[in-house]
């Protein structure tokens, strides 16, 4: 079983272990995100904003709507690989699957943008996209991922 | 203390403080390199002008590490590094740093999750206990 470290210390969990405890790993996620807003003013350093409440209410509602459209028995497999703060004040999503890995960036007004990088056949491809559906980073997700659409 | 900008080398290296948020999995993440409200550019101190010891104390805290990048992986990317001492201000509380750098350019999040790849980590940023 392989376990990934969140910066925070929580432990994440592997597939084989998601349907024991699915909401619990979602719950983590949404504390985790929640956290960020309780970060100080100058948190890196450099001046540093926490994280807004409408970018923490919108990243939290990007990972219910994942859960939700994996019926949140596999929440794992859609599960981000880290989710940080930005010094901007908004939040930044990151997913590493066999095919790539996608970014998303929650600005401080909850907006979204979206980097992928794309691997297949041996070849990478790159695109950025602006205030994308969120259908839309869902089918980029689970490419990248190669995760199937709950049936 | 001079105060007269010098050249940038493409094989300097540059150090950027980080915090236990930049980093995921002992790797760093693209939150390292974002900007602030307001901000046009990346600060960070060019190592031949500085010392590791410096760095960290110039934050003031203890739970603050240190990442490296090079000049040459950053120009790679398209950015820009311009050497910037600042002069410091004692009323202000802003200490002098004639080490300190800005890197200009595109701050995307194409371009912070290269410099996460690119860059790092020195000293490792420490969580303190809450």
């Amino acid at each position: 079983m392989v376990h990934e470290q969140h910066s925070d210390g929580e432990a994440m969990a592997s597939n084989s272990i998601v349907n024991a405890a699915p909401s619990v790993e979602l719950s983590q996620d949404i504390e985790r995100v929640t956290s960020l807003t309780r970060l100080e003013d100058d948190w890196d350093t450099y001046g540093g904003a926490p994280v807004t409440s409408s970018a923490a209410a919108s990243v939290t509602n990007v990972l219910r709507s994942f859960a939700e459209a994996h019926d949140g028995s596999n929440y794992t497999a859609v599960r981000p690989h880290s989710i940080t703060p930005l010094a901007s004040g908004g939040v930044n999503v990151e997913w590493h699957g066999p095919f790539g890995e996608l970014t998303l960036e929650v600005y401080p007004d909850g907006r979204l943008g979206c980097y992928i990088v794309e691997s297949r056949d041996g070849q990478t491809t790159e695109r950025d996209e602006e205030e994308p559906a969120l259908q839309t980073v869902m089918t980029s997700l689970r490419r990248i991922l190669g995760v199937q659409q709950r049936a | 203390m001079p105060t007269s900008p010098e050249q940038v080398d493409i094989e300097d290296d540059l150090y950027r403080r980080i915090v236990p948020d930049n980093v995921t999995n002992g790797e760093l993440n693209a939150g390292a390199f974002s900007l602030r409200p307001g901000e046009d550019a990346l600060s960070v101190d060019i190592a031949r002008l500085t010392s590791v010891e410096e760095c960290l104390a110039r934050a003031g805290r203890p739970d603050v590490g240190l990442s490296v990048l090079s000049v040459g992986d950053v120009v790679a990317l398209g950015l820009t590094v311009e050497h910037d001492p600042v002069v410091g201000d004692a009323a202000s509380g802003i200490p002098a740093n004639y080490a300190h750098a800005r890197i200009t350019g595109e701050n995307s999040r194409a371009i912070r999750s290269k410099l996460a790849k690119a860059a790092v980590i020195l000293v490792s940023p420490e969580r303190r206990p809450s």
